[in-house]
């Protein structure tokens, strides 16, 4: 069954809506609708037609899911081959519906029924599944809104009135779908919040990778239980330039300055919007006069993301974002899309990095308080100057601490930072940030936890230091003679345990993200219209290829094997184009009556010369030679037969 | 390994066609866009491919609960031929009323044949592989037919109506049926609710059959004891040439005694001897697994031979070794060439027998056969040793071997039909 008259069109209307691509929305609802309102020229397209052009779409498919692959990666690159690919099926949609064909061989999609045919023919309509791509590619779109849910039961609610059993009264049908409706919404919005719940109760490496960052908030895993696993996967790739010898350990991402029960949360941290320079992918931070510079290569898998800077940058350039935001602790967001991106920073002593510290950069959280002062005592940091402090503090921890992934469950009636301070001395980074961090707020100095990236892996074969995601690390800023000031207390240990746990197959890993990063640079490095002309070469060569088999596959057919083997009783001849010319013949309004035999009708059509009687009596033995003599047609015969009822069909419109 | 594949293979294949039998076409598509939204949209912050998951999941719901609420009642008879022909369509009716008090529409008119999966021995002797592909093409092997399913117009209440059902046998066999079921379409016309109305029934599918060439059978008229009472009918019978008198050593139930009454004197009826043309069908069975595709073909050849060969004037004999050593005899009085392709509709490969037990069988009837056709597998040294037998003891053979592989050093007389291109080859005979 196909779908109503604009139907169809409403859903491509509704992608175009969702996705902002009203022209090409458009153009292709009004070549899908054009054919179902007139009945003019239609193309007697065979099964090997939609094969070809099956096949085309194929290749569109491919070379669209490598470009958006290289381009944003995954996740993106699946959310945006969904969004366009309705458009690389349209070929196929408009040839089936500007052909005679009313439904295709479910051949045409899968290449190993083409190989082993079916015991018999599987044909379906396009309409409804072609809808439904549609739809699934508007949801791509992500348009938030309530809009979505009420334009997608509305077409749900169009497509299930058409096949409606007319004994149920329609009463009890609208109410069954409203019903439907509100248990969806109600479903679909109880999914998301689920979501969400799951994200922020799980702990941050589990919830969306490491390379995500919430600038408002850090859900620490101090306290979980277990292993901490954090994979391979090349996140930044960092270049020293002119003036920097290496660059800096620690390339931060954000600040939190309130700490409750593992959870690090930026109360200050309302981001305000940056003016670009006059260059419009420059943007200053702070004015300062810049002694180095560093190249970063980032990715962003879903747009805006926190950039990785650091420790003193003043300015970030050569970064096309539609705009840049900073909060008052350092946290820098551009507005970009998902993909791969570029920036330098460069780096001045004089940067202070963020702004000037607050009441809430000395707080000690009740339930830690016992803890950190007990060890403050034992430290005398009570009055020390606030260097002497920090040294106090660091000193704390090079003896006696140890890195450790694994945690231990921890004793009843002791918090887990206390715990780590007080008996286990051992924890990952986030331990030791977190305690540096309210010692020396104990101590009187003002401080933050900071989250970030540590640099320790150069890479000889991209000449960058590579930055994964287990290199994620967190430490301590300190409010230090005017400047903020990076402590980074966990034992230097930690990049060797880290470095163990590398997989075996991560030189593999890192070639292959090697080559993807400079296939996206290359593609990020071309405008649409180098992209258009560099893309003709290869359609063109794919172009040749296709049509190069099919020559050879029909020189390798043997004379005569075109003939199917002739069966009692079987289906030979059913391909015959007279068919088509036997059906338009009862368009023009000289149908075939049942049970009529083709002679006597032919011969009936004799007295109307606008019909070609002649041409249709010699078709009309060429058909029956084709459909019921045993020794078929030859080749000559057969293509006479095609070609002459094509011709006849171009000669008479319905 | 093999238990696990065949309880995990078999599962998969009912719950696919509980699905696809459970679910409309409309109500396929709904499930197909389900799984697609849902991999779509398993983050629901970057796409809003959950919401269309959400709704198609409670429509889906929706129309599964109504089906189960759904009660309508039918009465059903069918009308199907007692033989069809593999390889064909075939039609026929049933009639449907409808004994509920209410009009319905969106109805469907379905056969319940027997479960085709194949039971553990027979995936464990034919898969090779314990793999899906292999269970796939078993399952595509073991089923007979496929029977469409039918679309019943809207039938008010207590109305009848007559259906045409179609379908296409794919294999020689039997074809099961075991109920029609009427499946009746929800609110929401995604899901169906079936009623069941028990109808068993059999169905003889013959084997498929190919174009065979004007045959002249070699050999000449043999002797056929038994004379007419062979050729005509069973036991005794009143067709004679003569009478005459009685000779001592005439056997007592030749006396005719009416003649015997009227004359006082016994006399006796004289028969003539009768010579008949009798040619051997001899059908090799000995098939391994991997010849399953080459056997059904020389089932269908023999058909094709049984089917055509004119039995009004001569006599053929279908041998083949199945259980035992079996013979049956198309003629005049004897079996319709009919009924030996019911014969060939059953015969299955013999795998627990030697093929000396078919030569054995086929050679003790040497002397009554005018010639022979036979159909082989290949051409290996018992093969080729029984042939030689046969014409060495001036049997007047047509051997064709069904095989792919190319025979070699094989005689002028052999000829060779492949699988692929039997209608081919056999015009060239």
């Amino acid at each position: 069954m196909s779908p109503p008259p604009l139907l169809l069109s409403a859903a491509v209307l509704f992608w175009g809506w969702q996705s902002g691509q009203w022209v090409v929305a458009i153009a292709a609802a009004a070549l899908l609708e054009t054919p179902r309102h007139f009945r003019g020229t239609r193309f007697a397209l065979e099964a090997k037609d939609f094969n070809r052009i099956a096949d085309f779409c194929v290749v569109l498919i491919a070379v669209l899911g490598v470009y958006l692959y290289f381009t944003f990666g995954n996740p993106r690159a699946v959310t945006l081959l969904f969004q366009w690919l309705p458009l690389a099926l349209l070929p196929l949609a408009l040839a089936q519906a500007w052909s005679t064909a009313p439904a295709l061989d479910l051949s045409v999609l899968f290449w190993s029924l083409r190989r082993a045919p079916p015991r018999r023919p599987l044909k379906f309509d396009p309409g409804y599944p072609y809808l439904a791509t549609w739809v699934l590619a508007a949801s791509a779109a992500n348009l938030r809104g309530e809009a979505f849910f009420v334009a997608v039961l509305a077409l749900l609610a169009w497509t299930l009135a058409r096949i409606r059993p007319q004994s149920f009264h329609l009463a009890m049908w609208a109410v069954l779908l409203a019903a439907c409706g509100a248990l969806a919404y109600a479903g679909h919005t109880g999914l998301n919040r689920l979501q969400l719940w799951l994200e922020s109760a799980a702990p941050e490496w589990l919830a969306g990778g490491g390379n995500r960052t919430d600038p408002y908030r850090s859900t620490t895993d101090i306290g979980s239980i277990g292993e901490l696993k954090l994979s391979d996967r090349i996140v930044l790739r960092v270049r020293p330039l002119a003036g920097a010898a290496k660059p800096s350990l620690l390339l931060h991402r954000a600040s939190y300055d309130d700490y409750a029960a593992g959870t690090w949360i930026a109360r200050n941290g309302k981001f305000a919007q940056l003016a670009p320079d006059v260059s419009g992918s420059d943007w200053t931070l702070e004015a300062a006069t810049p002694s180095a510079h560093v190249a970063i290569d980032d990715y962003s898998a879903g747009g805006d993301p926190v950039l990785s800077l650091p420790s003193g940058t003043a300015r970030i350039e050569a970064l096309p974002a539609i705009g840049l935001k900073r909060n008052p602790l350092g946290a820098v967001q551009a507005e970009v899309s998902p993909g791969y991106l570029s920036y330098r920073a460069a780096i001045s002593e004089e940067a202070r990095d963020a702004a000037e510290p607050g009441g809430s950069d000395l707080r000690i959280p009740g339930s830690e308080r016992e803890a950190i002062e007990r060890v403050a005592r034992e430290l005398r940091l009570a009055g020390q100057a606030p260097q002497r402090a920090r040294q106090a503090v660091q000193d704390y921890f090079v003896s006696g601490f140890s890195y450790a992934l694994y945690r231990a469950p921890v004793p009843g009636g002791r918090t887990p930072l206390a715990e780590f301070l007080l008996a286990s001395h051992a924890g990952h980074c986030e331990y030791f940030a977190t305690a540096t961090v309210l010692l020396l707020r104990a101590a009187g100095v003002p401080a933050r936890y900071a989250t970030g990236y540590s640099v320790q892996e150069y890479s000889n074969l991209e000449g960058s230091y590579l930055v994964r995601e287990r290199h994620a690390h967190a430490w301590a800023r300190a409010w230090l003679e005017g400047r903020w000031q990076d402590i980074d207390t966990t034992p230097p240990a930690w990049a060797f345990v880290e470095a163990e746990r590398a997989s075996f197959w991560a030189p593999l890993a890192d070639l292959a993200a090697w080559a993807r990063f400079r296939t996206a640079r290359w593609f990020a490095s071309k405008s649409g219209e180098q992209m258009l002309r560099l893309s003709l070469g290869p359609a063109a060569l794919i172009l040749a290829f296709i049509v190069w088999r099919n020559f050879r596959a029909k020189r390798r057919r043997p004379a005569g094997a075109s003939a199917a083997t002739p069966e009692l009783g079987g289906r030979h001849g059913m391909d015959s184009e007279f068919f088509a010319v036997q059906e338009r013949l009862a368009a023009l309004g000289r149908p075939r009556q049942s049970a009529q035999p083709l002679s006597a009708w032919l011969a009936g059509l004799s007295g109307d010369a606008a019909l070609e009687p002649e041409t249709l009596s010699a078709l009309g033995r060429l058909h029956i030679r084709h459909r019921f003599d045993p020794q078929g047609l030859d080749a000559r015969e057969r293509d006479a037969l095609r070609s002459g009822a094509l011709d006849w069909l171009g000669r008479h419109s319905a | 390994m093999w238990r696990l594949a065949y309880w995990t293979f078999s599962r998969v294949t009912g719950l696919s066609f509980r699905v696809q039998r459970r679910l409309s076409a409309a109500g396929l598509l709904a499930l197909g866009t389900l799984i697609a939204a849902a991999t779509l949209g398993i983050d629901t912050t970057q796409t809003l491919a959950y919401q269309v998951f959400a709704l198609l999941a409670a429509v889906l719901a929706a129309s599964l609960l109504a089906t189960a609420l759904l009660r309508q009642r039918f009465e059903a008879t069918r009308e199907i031929p007692r033989v069809i022909t593999a390889g064909q369509p075939f039609e026929y009716r049933v009639v449907l009323a409808n004994t509920g008090a209410r009009e319905l529409d969106g109805l469907a008119l379905i056969e319940d044949a027997a479960d085709p999966r194949p039971t553990y021995a027979e995936f464990r002797a034919g898969a090779g592989l314990p793999i899906y592909r292999n269970w796939w093409r078993l399952l595509m092997r073991s089923q007979v037919a496929h029977l469409e399913e039918a679309r019943v117009p809207a039938l008010a209440a207590g109305a009848r109506v007559e259906i045409r059902m179609r379908g296409f046998a794919y294999r020689r066999g039997t074809l099961s049926l075991e109920a029609i079921s009427v499946a009746r379409l929800d609110p929401l016309g995604l899901s169906r609710a079936f009623t069941r109305i028990a109808q068993p029934a059999k169905v003889t599918v013959l084997p498929k059959r190919y174009a065979v060439p004007p045959l002249a059978l070699p050999g000449s008229r043999m002797y056929q004891p038994g004379g007419v009472s062979l050729a005509s009918s069973a036991g005794e019978s009143e067709e004679f040439t003569s009478l005459r008198d009685y000779r001592a050593g005439d056997p007592l139930q030749r006396i005719h005694w009416k003649s015997f009454a009227r004359t006082g004197t016994p006399v006796v009826r004289e028969y003539q001897d009768e010579f008949f043309e009798r040619h051997a069908l001899i059908l090799d069975t000995f098939a391994a697994p991997r010849d399953a595709a080459a056997f059904e073909e020389a089932v269908s050849i023999a058909a094709s031979f049984a089917a055509t060969l004119d039995t009004r004037d001569c006599l053929l004999d279908l041998l083949f070794v199945g259980a035992a050593s079996y013979c049956f005899t198309a003629g005049r009085g004897q079996l319709q060439g009919a009924q030996l392709l019911e014969i060939l509709a059953g015969v299955r490969a013999c795998s627990d027998r030697p093929f000396r037990t078919l030569a054995q069988a086929v050679l003790a009837k040497r002397s009554m056969l005018s010639g022979g056709i036979l159909i082989l597998l290949g051409w290996d040294e018992p093969r080729r040793a029984f042939a030689d037998a046969l014409r060495r003891q001036g049997v007047p053979l047509l051997a064709l071997v069904v095989t792919d592989t190319e025979l070699g050093a094989a005689p002028a007389w052999l000829r060779r039909l492949r699988p692929a291109r039997i209608q081919e080859d056999l015009a060239r005979i």
